[in-house]
């Protein structure tokens, strides 16, 4: 038996020739051409055997012989010497000589493309003696396929009906059908035949990058590029597997490199018919080839309208169309083989098994969309595992983020192109994943690395060439600068009012949507049931009626709110679920109002702006809880203060005062924004002086001051009236407020430190550099200092009183971190809405240094915060409690899940690339970024929200099992809680397990409760429930009375165990 | 100092960029060599088992082989695409143990190919074999291919 490989050599040099003949015509010149023929050559002579083989046996021609594939490869040659004839003029390359990199700079890329070279070689011939029939997918489809193509050959039509559909017998045969032809040229039957046709499809790659790189002029990044790709271990894992994985690899970089040569800005390297031709190979080599290939398709004519002269406007201009003509014609022989085999050879098209069994089930759920994005993101932050990548990703990436930044102004279609295929490739497998009737895990393990490793090579080759063009290019060329700011965003062309009203229609239906979808139930934590309560007596009595010191906690604007609601006399899911929308309708109208200030403080009218309003803005009233009635306040308050400093309006003055009487009555939170105001009032008329002038604002800050003051003082006269031997929390606040500091004598300084470390890192950890620098960067502006003054305090205060109130809660009776994310979401949304909108007025004037140092302090911000948190906290949270609903903290927490607790160190890094892309002329001059940043903001709003849905929206009460069993209860006993629900929650503060006498009460009001419902549902007159509570609880749960007294709601409680006992 | 033109600065980065991936590269080139380790030490996909080849001869060509083998799946796929393989372009059908139920198999015209890597587990399968073909009045015959391979052909019992 002798080396049939020759077989190879002989069909590779074939397609050399052709390629070569085929580039002349594309006007590809010199050494370029020679490049492009010794890399496209491999691939396209393979390719052209098995369309030969495939096509002779449908039309009842006989075996392919060496004379056959010889003449066809000959005609071929001669149509494309033919085509070169008429197409000449059009060669020429005009590149200017790039500058060359450092002598040792050159002799390192040589050295690593021999090393790279030489261990792919030896890597292939090790593999290739383990494996001589190839690995397991070689043996069971590919190359027995390729057997059955060469010894069944009379019925291989039928033959492949009957193959068992683990052999894949739907895969298109561009492999199979070159070995096969091989085989039948050889005349023998080895296993030389099938490895050298891996082999040439290795080296063919690395050839291929070789030369797409080296477009830049510059050999050297040619031979860094193939260097790093000969030396990955999955390439070489998979190379030497005699699979269809590499094969794919190379036509796609050929056809994209191919594609993107055509747009402007590039030399035409690859002449749209053979760029086809490789599209068409695409997808005659695998399934998933075909969507690539159409995928590609499709983008490169959006790309072409959009970027070609005279965009979108001229598409009629056939002109334009030619290269995609070219492309379509050159695509024909592929698609039509996939087509034919798949009708006629094929037992199903493969898209059968996808598409059978529970479709709509696995496309509705949320957690198998999430799985394969969590898959490639392991691969992309490779933090646990390297899944056999080595570090590549993280360098590749690295490369991106440059590749991206440098050059920024100029306008390079072809760039854009090449990243959209890919990203468009990567986001095409995700669907898939979802509706795989397999085990969606199991299937992502065995396939989604070889996936990545199908546009691994474009990765490599897009990055280097971009750089290498950078690096290249000359100190004087001048690229084609975008206008730093288009003047038409300076000057709105549209009518903001409508823009504005249909954007936040839009938002509001959204989550209309959202909360009728994504409320499982109703009442799901008991602070809801204090506002229904309360809201309900406000209705029917005028007044609170529950005597319990817990509802004097909680000011009655939202209750007031709802009250009508319950006055129409609706049911209560009604009422719950109406007041969630008037909820939601409340917070995005902070949107508009956060979008006025801006616009106040800075001038800014774009439509992008109110979009990324309104999507940074997440859907957090999706429970009945006060919140977003306080957010929506806080919003307005800012606009007002703004005009009221500017204008000095008595009716901007009056309206404040109304808003923050409105905060007051809402939170009690609402005390530390009216001390901001009065601070910054007592400064502004300071540094006023007292003159005439001071007079004056001294009346017109009466009107904003004196109506919350009335408000809580009358609050605070009403209710102790309401009590009923209840307690008030002034007791408590004292008892932070001495225990504070004996604590921290005691030794637990850095605790307090952590906790003030956790509360900014959520939210401000992002948004204070950006705050501070956005408005105290012209601090000749008083009013911009007051400004700053309010919010700032605000800030400070909110987050110290949180972080006392948590450390101090936790040494008592609250032993998690359980209520931050409500009390950082009281001013996260303006916050973020703020920072956002000084990102966006940084476009205009900051320097460059300015910018980076941002960047820097954000970095180092995010750090020291992170420095601060104990480790346990992440995976911690986790297990013991649901994630807060914050902003940023949700998503955090899923990383923390999806990659384990290390993953918080790319926070800071994170946080610091995400202000220097806002703040970076990249985000100014290119309205494609801005764009995406808007994009992005929707995934990680939509996710926050998502996430919180999934967590049945309860912020932070008891434990996640918990809460998981309870949403498990109720979906599985609908018909009990058909009238509404009421769960005791007794995670609302302590567990049942760290706090026993809590338990015990909890215990006994569930019996007692129970035996009350039964007594009343038979009709007997039930014990009076309040009188036995007091003997053994000094707080009774709120509501009880209430509930039980309600005659047209059916109550059914349900009291799951906790866990962990207790 | 300025990203937005090519010049002295953008190249620095670019350079600290080949110079950072450079680790990336040789941590890659360490796995690669790890990877031949791995790879001299590991067996031949189809090493070890019966030369299928070698009997393809006495198979028929047209027509599906029932292929049967006692190890269960998932490992004996691998012997089954071995199979597959070598005797291409004969179709084989696997018999899997999980799901074989000989009471609703027509067994008259079947060739089936028996892959028994422990000869003492197949006495008992072949007496149920043939207590099934007795009661569907087929017979059975068997010839040993190999060591471990049996060929068996079932064809209906002549008449009168």
């Amino acid at each position: 038996m002798g080396f049939t490989g020759w077989t190879t050599v002989l069909i590779s040099v074939a397609g050399c020739l052709l390629a070569g003949v085929a580039l002349r015509s594309g006007g590809v010149a010199g050494w370029r051409r020679v490049r492009y023929a010794l890399g496209l050559g491999p691939g396209l002579g393979l390719g052209v055997a098995s369309l030969v083989l495939f096509f002779g046996r449908l039309v009842g021609l006989g075996r392919p012989g060496l004379a056959e594939l010889i003449l066809v490869f000959a005609g071929l040659s001669a149509v494309a010497v033919a085509w070169s004839r008429r197409t000449r003029a059009a060669s020429g390359d005009g590149t200017p000589a790039p500058v060359r990199p450092p002598a040792a700079l050159r002799a390192a890329a040589l050295l690593a493309l021999l090393l790279g070279a030489a261990g792919a070689i030896e890597s292939y011939r090790v593999l290739s003696r383990s494996w001589p029939e190839g690995t397991w997918d070689a043996v069971a489809i590919w190359n027995a396929r390729a057997r059955f193509l060469e010894r069944g050959y009379e019925d291989v039509s039928t033959l492949f009906k009957q193959v068992e559909s683990s052999s894949h017998p739907h895969y298109p045969l561009l492999v199979p059908g070159a070995v096969a032809t091989q085989l039948v040229i050889a005349g023998e039957d080895d296993d030389w035949v099938p490895e050298t046709t891996g082999l040439a499809f290795l080296l063919g790659l690395g050839l291929l990058t070789f030369a797409v790189v080296a477009d830049s002029g510059l050999l050297s990044y040619a031979a860094f590029a193939t260097a790093f790709l000969l030396g990955t271990p999955m390439l070489l894992k998979w190379g030497g597997a005699q699979g269809g994985d590499v094969p794919l690899a190379y036509f796609f970089l050929g056809a994209v490199a191919a594609l993107a040569s055509q747009l402007p800005g590039r030399l035409p390297c690859i002449p749209p018919v053979l760029g086809g031709v490789f599209l068409g190979l695409l997808a005659w080599t695998k399934n998933e080839g075909t969507l690539m290939a159409l995928l590609l398709l499709g983008l490169y004519a959006a790309w072409a309208l959009a970027c070609g002269e005279g965009g979108w406007r001229r598409w009629r201009d056939w002109q334009r169309w030619r290269p995609l003509i070219g492309f379509g014609i050159g695509t024909v022989p592929g698609l039509a083989a996939v087509f034919l085999f798949k009708r006629l050879w094929a037992p199903e098209s493969g898209l059968d098994t996808f598409l059978g069994g529970e479709l709509a089930g696995r496309i509705l759920s949320f957690e198998r969309w999430w799985i394969p994005v969590e898959e490639i993101l392991k691969r992309m932050l490779p933090l646990k595992e390297t899944y056999g990548w080595g570090l590549a990703w993280p360098a590749l990436e690295l490369g991106v983020l440059l590749a991206a930044w440098i050059h920024w102004r100029a306008r390079r279609p072809w760039t854009s192109f090449w990243g959209a295929a890919l990203l468009v490739t990567v986001l095409s497998w995700i669907p898939i994943y979802v509706v795989t009737p397999y085990d969606q895990r199991w299937h992502i393990a065995g396939s989604l690395d070889r996936l990545l490793l199908q546009i691994f090579p474009a990765v490599i080759a897009g990055v280097f060439l971009r750089v290498a063009l950078a690096a290249g290019a000359p100190e004087e060329e001048k690229t084609r600068r975008a206008e730093p700011l288009p003047n038409r965003l300076r000057t709105p062309s549209f009518r903001p009012v409508l823009f504005l009203a249909v954007l936040l229609g839009a938002a509001l239906v959204v989550k209309i949507a959202a909360v009728l979808v994504a409320v499982p139930s109703i009442w799901l934590m008991a602070d809801e049931m204090l506002y229904t309560v309360t809201a309900w007596d406000f209705a029917h009595w005028g007044a609170p009626g529950v005597p319990h010191p817990d509802f004097l906690y909680y000011p009655p604007l939202a209750s007031l709110l709802i009250a009508p609601l319950h006055r129409l006399g609706l049911a209560p899911q009604q009422v719950y679920t109406l007041s969630l929308i008037l909820f939601n309708a409340l917070l995005t109208s902070a949107v508009a109002a956060a979008y006025l200030t801006l616009r106040r403080l800075y001038g800014a009218s774009s439509r992008l702006l109110p979009v990324l309003l309104a999507l940074a803005a997440p859907c957090t009233a999706l429970v009945l809880m006060s919140e977003p009635l306080y957010i929506t306040m806080f919003a307005w308050l800012l606009y007002v203060y703004v005009r009221m400093l500017q204008d000095r309006k008595v009716s901007d003055h009056l309206a404040a005062g109304l808003l923050l009487a409105g905060m007051v009555l809402t939170r009690q939170v609402g005390l530390f924004a009216l001390a901001a105001v009065i601070l910054a009032a007592v400064a502004d008329l300071a540094l006023g002086g007292l003159d005439v002038e001071a007079r004056r604002r001294l009346r017109l800050y009466a009107w904003t001051i004196v109506p919350p003051v009335l408000a809580a003082v009358a609050w605070r006269l009403i209710a102790p009236g309401l009590k009923s031997g209840g307690g008030s929390n002034l007791p408590y606040f004292l008892a932070v407020a001495v225990a504070t500091p004996v604590k921290l004598v005691l030794g637990s300084a850095r605790r307090l430190v952590s906790e003030i470390g956790y509360v900014s890192l959520t939210t401000y950890g992002f948004a204070l550099p950006a705050m501070l620098w956005g408005l105290f960067r012209r601090a000749g502006n008083l009013h911009r200092r007051l400004f700053s003054a309010v919010v700032l305090v605000s800030l400070f205060l909110t987050a110290s009183a949180s972080a006392v109130f948590m450390w101090y809660a936790r040494f008592h009776y609250l032993p998690r971190y359980d209520l931050y994310g409500r009390y950082v979401d009281y001013f996260a949304i303006p916050v973020l809405v703020l920072a956002l909108g000084t990102f966006w007025e940084m476009r205009r004037d900051a320097s460059e240094r300015e910018r980076w140092a941002l960047a820097v302090w954000t970095l180092v911000l995010n750090a020291a915060f992170l420095l601060v948190i104990p480790e346990r906290f992440f995976p911690e949270s986790l297990k013991a409690q649901i994630a807060p609903n914050s902003l940023g903290l949700v998503w955090l927490l899923e990383l923390v899940r999806a990659f384990g607790p290390g993953v918080r160190w790319l926070l800071p890094p994170a946080a610091a690339l995400l202000a220097a892309l806002l703040a970076s002329p990249v985000y100014a001059a290119r309205r494609g970024v801005r764009w995406a940043v808007a994009a992005g903001l929707a995934a990680l709003s939509l996710f926050n929200f998502a996430a919180g849905a999934r967590e049945v929206s309860v912020q932070s009460h008891g434990s996640k099992q918990y809460a998981s069993g309870i949403s498990d209860y109720i979906a599985a006993n609908p018909a009990l809680f058909e009238n509404g629900l009421y769960l005791d929650y007794p995670g609302i503060g302590y567990r049942r397990s760290e706090a026993p006498e809590m338990a015990a009460q909890h215990a006994f009001i569930y019996r007692v409760l129970a035996d009350h419902v039964d007594k009343v549902i038979a009709g007997a007159e039930p014990e009076r429930f309040h009188d036995r509570m007091p003997v053994l609880s000094r707080r009774p749960f709120p509501g009880w009375r209430v509930l039980a007294e309600w005659p047209w709601v059916q109550y059914r409680i349900y009291a799951p165990a906790t866990p962990g006992g207790g | 100092m300025s990203f937005s033109r090519p010049g002295p600065f953008a190249r620095r980065w670019i350079y600290a960029w080949l110079l950072l991936i450079a680790p990336a590269w040789a941590l890659g080139l360490v796995a690669d060599v790890e990877m031949f380790r791995w790879a001299e030490s590991t067996p031949d996909m189809c090493q070890g088992l019966p030369d299928y080849g070698a009997v393809a001869r006495d198979l028929p060509l047209r027509g599906t082989i029932g292929f049967f083998s006692e190890v269960p799946d998932p490992t004996n796929s691998e012997r089954f695409f071995c199979a597959q393989y070598d005797l291409a372009p004969r179709v084989l059908a696997r018999w899997r143990p999980e799901v074989l139920n000989l009471s609703q198999r027509q067994l008259a015209g079947t060739t089936l190919l028996l892959s028994f890597a422990d000869r003492s587990a197949m006495p008992a399968f072949l007496r149920d074999l043939d207590a099934e073909a007795k009661r569907q009045g087929v017979v059975a015959t068997r010839r040993d291919l190999s060591k471990k391979l049996t060929l068996i052909t079932f064809r209906a019992r002549a008449r009168g």
